[in-house]
């Protein structure tokens, strides 16, 4: 696995600027996937892509990168359009969930060929995670497990160290222990080398630690896009007996609720304001801050009571 | 011309595919020769009779062996090496040119093996008189009419197969099967055409002599050259 190439770091020549993406549609036939997206994704931040399945994460990932054509809107990359343009898409890497590779690829022949395809290629660190992720480097590609499959997925995105870096539910299948190593692994190589990354998850709680930037979608759309403790102060819950938790409340906007038995959980549209603290205290309803799950499952399933089975 | 190397040296990761299985494949038909020559040559006797050898002279397997395994892998890089390709930050139009590299670089290969079955041929005739690539329609054994058509022959199918496989990619099953089944339509358009005016198609024949074939393939190779390049800009993954 040792690389002959030798590259320049175009990270040093090329300060990013972060993607720009302006009034973005796709559609698939009749089928609007991303209505109107407008976002940006600063440059050397984690980015968490979140929202329930089906509402457009890894179509705005393959359409940013022209994997996928857009329908109209506009795609700026440190200030240029990546369509067929080489000079900018090899500073990325996006290694799709159900990446296809071809039938006789294996972990061992990726690894081999992918220092031509990029300069700034980590040879130690593939060597290094290839063998902590227990990965089958003589084994078909198509002959992966879900799971080791998801581990080449990380191995290729972390050595790659592109610029811009798209993960795509990186842990899917991966067993407690190696979704740990690569929570460990993802913080150790952004720790030493920043880079603009979105990553979609569903693990959201699991992830949290990790992201600096969340930008939730729903039905399509961009309905937040914020730092992460700012994302976290954009509700709360309120969790105790129904009826008094109901006159805390009072009419504040619900995003969500949830039932186990007499005590109810409501998560809350806002910030909570001192006063929300005082009622609270006062009625004996807890008051808790919101996790990143609660709040993807109260905006991306309003109303639903299965909404964090789902998410 | 770096950003295609790239994709040139991902094509060749697959040495099997791109090295191995089609020059292993004229390598089996010629075997294949071999044993229907002894096979006729239970009730003839060895070596062949004359008739029997003009017979082999019209032998065409060289031209039906190769290109069904050809379009096959060029459908598969279409498909499976194109979705790669673009993971690791290539364009469409870089993949497409390092991969027509990475075909050209396999039909190389394809007519290094032919002619070293044709030294083997015209030295031996296999000890048994037969024909597999010492035929008429290449020049009788010429080797560089051999070499051109083999050349020519494994590079249509390659971006032959790149255009189903891009077609695949970019439009779905059901256009593949549409572009397939236009295709057999135009083959078969031609054959009635043949059939129809043999006097017309016999004189171009005799005008081209014996670089006929090699020149329809370097016709039908732009083709699909031109249309693998044109459907790949289209395919999504």
């Amino acid at each position: 696995m040792s690389s002959p190439v030798r590259h320049t770091d175009y990270r040093e020549s090329a300060p990013g600027q972060g993607i720009r993406i302006r009034n973005l549609n796709k559609s698939f036939g009749k089928k609007h996937v991303l209505r109107d997206i407008t976002v940006d994704f600063a440059p050397d931040r984690v980015h968490g892509l979140l929202g329930a399945n089906g509402v457009g994460k890894t179509t705005l990932m393959s359409v940013i990168l022209n994997h996928t054509f857009r329908s109209s809107g506009e795609v700026l990359i440190d200030g240029e359009d990546p369509r067929e343009n080489a000079r900018l898409l090899e500073r990325t890497c996006f290694v799709h969930e159900d990446q296809k590779f071809h039938d006789d690829d294996t972990p061992a022949s990726l690894l081999r060929i992918l220092p031509t395809f990029y300069p700034t290629w980590d040879t130690d660190l593939a060597e290094r995670l290839a063998p902590r992720f227990k990965l089958p480097m003589s084994t078909r590609t198509t002959k992966l497990s879900r799971g080791q499959r998801s581990a080449l997925a990380i191995v290729i995105s972390l050595a790659a160290r592109a610029p811009y870096t798209f993960m795509d539910e990186p842990y899917l299948g991966l067993d407690p222990g190696h979704r740990a190593l690569f929570y460990e692994e993802f913080a150790r190589a952004m720790a030493e080398h920043p880079r603009t990354v979105i990553l979609s998850t569903h693990l959201i709680d699991e992830v949290s630690d990790l992201l600096e930037n969340v930008v939730m979608i729903e039905d399509g759309r961009v309905t937040v896009d914020a730092d992460i403790d700012d994302a976290r102060d954009s509700a709360f819950v309120l969790r105790g007996l129904e009826p008094v938790v109901r006159d805390v409340v009072g009419a504040r906007r619900v995003l969500r609720e949830y039932r186990l038995g007499n005590i109810l959980s409501v998560t809350v549209d806002g910030t909570a304001t001192a006063e929300d603290r005082r009622r609270a205290d006062a009625a004996n309803v807890s008051l808790e801050p919101v996790t990143l799950q609660e709040l993807v499952a109260a905006r991306g399933m309003r109303g639903t009571d299965d909404a964090e089975m789902s998410v | 011309m770096q950003y295609a190397r790239r994709n040139l040296a991902l094509y060749l990761t697959n040495r099997l595919n791109s090295f191995v299985v089609a020059p292993a494949i004229l390598v089996l038909v010629a075997i294949l020769t071999v044993v229907i020559g002894l096979i006729i040559g239970i009730r003839t006797g060895l070596p062949l009779p004359q008739p029997v050898q003009d017979g082999f002279q019209a032998n065409l397997a060289v031209f039906w062996a190769l290109p069904g395994f050809l379009i096959s892998h060029g459908a598969l890089t279409a498909n499976r090496g194109f979705a790669g390709a673009l993971a690791f930050g290539s364009t469409r139009r870089n993949f497409w040119a390092g991969t027509a590299m990475g075909f050209m670089i396999t039909s190389l290969v394809v007519a290094a093996a032919g002619l070293v079955i044709l030294a083997a041929e015209a030295a031996t005739g296999f000890g048994l008189g037969i024909s597999f690539l010492t035929i008429q329609a290449l020049g009788d054994g010429n080797p560089l009419i051999v070499a051109v058509t083999l050349f020519l022959l494994s590079l249509m199918s390659l971006f032959a197969g790149m255009s189903f496989g891009g077609i695949y990619r970019a439009a779905g099953v059901i256009w593949t099967v549409i572009s397939i089944v236009a295709v057999v339509l135009v083959a078969l358009g031609l054959l009635a055409a043949i059939v129809a005016w043999p006097d017309l198609w016999l004189d171009l024949a005799s005008e081209l002599g014996r670089w006929g074939i090699p020149l329809g393939l370097v016709v039908v190779t732009l083709i699909a050259g031109l249309a693998s390049r044109a459907v790949v800009r289209y395919a999504e993954i």
